[in-house]
């Protein structure tokens, strides 16, 4: 069976007046049918700028420098944006980090979800109504029928992440994008809402592409994880076998950052020395060279090709190749 | 040892509602306790860290201990002498010996300073401005360890973690002898988390400071800090060595926090551990305002406030049930 969303070697730039940012150089991952798949990356890596290239919500200021973005076949990017504004929210749907951001603040709830079911003009508003009443009952909200025409500053961060999922879930899309949903919650809702995902997919079908910087979010709930630096994708891996066995040295600096790992004795943070490279210079060799600890001559005039490291688990480094 | 700081009994209110309003909305009470009976110590040289979900009141107690909020009641004393509330010029002496770095990194920065103006200010406003103010800057940009280029460069041209370094150095300038930091690693990655808290670590050991960290990340507080309080609605509910803590929770708000924590590995999936969220303060619950979301509620935590009970030697909890650790399971 084809991918549902196919990444093809896209490359997205920023021209500046004096320099161009090269945000997402050759891009390449697909996301399965049903899946869970985990972006995870660092500032400044390019996660953002890719959830919104596939949902076309770029910029104007962003430039396509190539590539193409295949959506049950079709390339997103050819699309007019008639046909693009047709598939967003219907067949890919996205919440965001903010959930205040998502929400017009002077429309209530209610008035919000019935509006974002304007396609369906067969239906009434009243159906609308407890469509969106039964979605917000399902995402956890008690006694949705009154809270439904609520403002959203009446509700408390949780709960709005909450109606901001059930509206995205509103068009039964078959992809949904998920930005960092929880990174602005509490570590007890973080889990709520991940529990709540997790829940959801038994009756959504669709897959799941969550950005994440958190490697502790993506190991509990993708199935597969693609992990961006500077703008590339270094490995990617079924998610078990990235945490068991990570391919690539900067995945493996990421891994030992993570504070749940370091013993209770330890009383320094292992941090990736080094700079975070310019992304507006074209460089020949490993996009982390610069502060890879393993880095050998090779690394500085050539850049590695992707490589299996296992089936279905590839990664770009030269140690790989045998050198 | 002698205490640096002791806050004793402190309570700290807003009001939430204007009166009008709380009278329309039928309100009796319109005010909010943000920190309700809070005491807490903290000795020279030591690191105390103080967690907590959203709107627990934590970063409302740091801002009262600086005096940048007035407290409704209690003590606030730093060496033995209290909080000169209503002394405008005995405020400005206590905020040299005690600094503070705030949540949102670049937003306290001023935009239209250069990053030399930002971290030589705190000596014009103490009227030190006779010191070599240039060496006073270099001085401090290594001690953050920032390039001396970064003097010349504006807020916005600097990274989230290059920012929370200025930011250190500015409390840093008049040599305080406590430092609150507030939420220092919010919104930076997970090797930049590092490299912050490894400078704040360097800096109490280099300058012999005392440090209160602030922050909602566990993973932080553990091996930064001896000493943690768990704050929920405005009251410290756990305090003791963090290390004790992090061997075995005594209260289950504090369990339920750890459990949270995420771990990068995927075989292993952490369960909600509470249900619901943080209730209103216009509403507290009677008795353990803990009770609505505490997974071993019994009758009496609806009806009785719990007071603090000792479980060790320097390790307390507001709790009427405290949970006991045997080995690494936890049980009633």
């Amino acid at each position: 069976m084809a991918d549902l969303l196919e990444i093809d070697r896209l490359s997205v730039d920023f021209p500046g007046p004096n320099r161009t940012v090269h945000a997402l150089r050759d891009i390449r991952f697909s996301v399965p049918r049903g899946r869970i798949v985990g972006l995870v990356g660092e500032s400044g890596s390019g996660k953002s700028t890719l959830s919104l290239a596939i949902l076309r919500l770029l910029a104007s200021s962003a430039k396509i420098a190539g590539g193409a973005i295949r959506f049950d076949g079709t390339d997103l990017l050819g699309l007019s944006s008639e046909a693009m504004r047709d598939l967003r929210g219907r067949r890919i749907a996205i919440v965001f980090q903010d959930p205040m951001s998502t929400l017009n603040p002077v429309l209530s709830i209610g008035t919000q979800m019935i509006d974002v079911q304007f396609r369906d003009t067969a239906a009434s508003r009243r159906q609308k109504r407890a469509r969106a009443v039964a979605l917000l009952a399902r995402v956890g909200i008690p006694d949705a029928g009154r809270r439904i025409d609520d403002y959203p500053h009446q509700f408390s961060g949780g709960m709005r992440q909450r109606v901001a999922i059930a509206m995205a879930l509103l068009g039964q899309p078959d992809l949904l994008i998920a930005d960092e949903p929880t990174t602005a919650l509490d570590v007890t809702l973080e889990a709520q809402i991940l529990d709540l995902l997790r829940d959801l997919r038994r009756d959504f079908a669709g897959a799941i592409l969550l950005v994440s910087h958190q490697l502790g979010v993506v190991a509990e709930f993708c199935d597969e994880v693609v992990v961006l630096y500077a703008g590339e994708v270094v490995e990617q891996a079924s998610v078990r076998a990235l945490f068991a066995n990570p391919g690539h040295p900067y995945t493996r600096a990421l891994l030992n950052c993570d504070p749940g790992r370091l013993s209770a004795d330890s009383r320094q943070f292992p941090t990736i020395p080094g700079q975070f490279p310019d992304l507006a210079e074209r460089r020949k060799g490993c996009i982390f060279a610069s502060r890879c600890p393993q880095m050998f001559e090779r690394c500085r005039s050539e850049a590695p090709a992707m490589t299996a490291v296992a089936p279905g688990h590839r990664a770009s480094c030269h140690l790989l190749a045998g050198a | 040892m002698p205490e640096l700081l002791e806050v004793e009994g402190l309570r700290v209110r807003f009001r939430a509602l204007p009166p009008l309003r709380a009278w329309l909305a039928g309100v009796r009470d319109p005010w909010i306790d943000a920190v309700a009976d809070v005491s807490l110590s903290i000795p020279a040289d030591s690191a105390f860290g103080l967690v907590g979900e959203s709107g627990s009141g934590k970063s409302t107690l740091g801002r009262a201990v600086l005096g940048l909020v007035s407290a409704e009641s209690g003590a606030i004393r730093l060496e033995g002498s209290p909080l000169p509330a209503r002394d405008r010029a005995g405020l400005k002496t206590w905020r040299r010996r005690i600094a503070m770095t705030f949540q949102d990194p670049v937003g306290s920065l001023s935009p239209r300073l250069t990053v030399r103006a930002l971290v030589t200010e705190p000596f014009r406003i103490h009227d030190l401005g006779e010191r070599d103010l240039a060496a006073e800057g270099r001085r401090l940009m290594s001690l953050v360890g920032l390039s001396e280029i970064f003097l010349d460069r504006y807020a916005h041209e600097l990274s989230g973690g290059q920012a929370r370094r200025v930011g250190i150095a500015r409390a840093l300038a008049l040599s305080p002898r406590l430092l609150i930091a507030d939420e220092p690693t919010a919104g930076l990655d997970v090797s930049v988390q590092g490299e912050i808290l490894n400078l704040l670590a360097r800096l109490r050991g280099e300058l012999g400071i005392a440090l209160l960290l602030i922050t909602h990340n566990l993973a932080a507080v553990r091996l930064s800090t001896d000493r943690l309080g768990v704050m929920y609605m405005g009251r410290i509910v756990e305090a003791g060595p963090t290390r004790d803590i992090f061997a075995g929770a005594a209260h289950p708000y504090t369990a339920a926090l750890l459990a949270a924590i995420p771990v990068a590995d995927p075989t292993r999936h952490r369960q909600p551990a509470v249900a619901g969220e943080v209730p209103s303060l216009l509403r507290r619950p009677p008795g353990c305002e803990f009770h609505t979301r505490c997974p071993f509620i019994q009758d009496r935590c609806r009806h009785e406030r719990p007071a603090g009970r000792r479980i060790a030697t320097d390790h307390v909890a507001r709790c009427h049930f405290p949970l006991k650790v045997t080995g690494s399971e936890i049980a009633r």
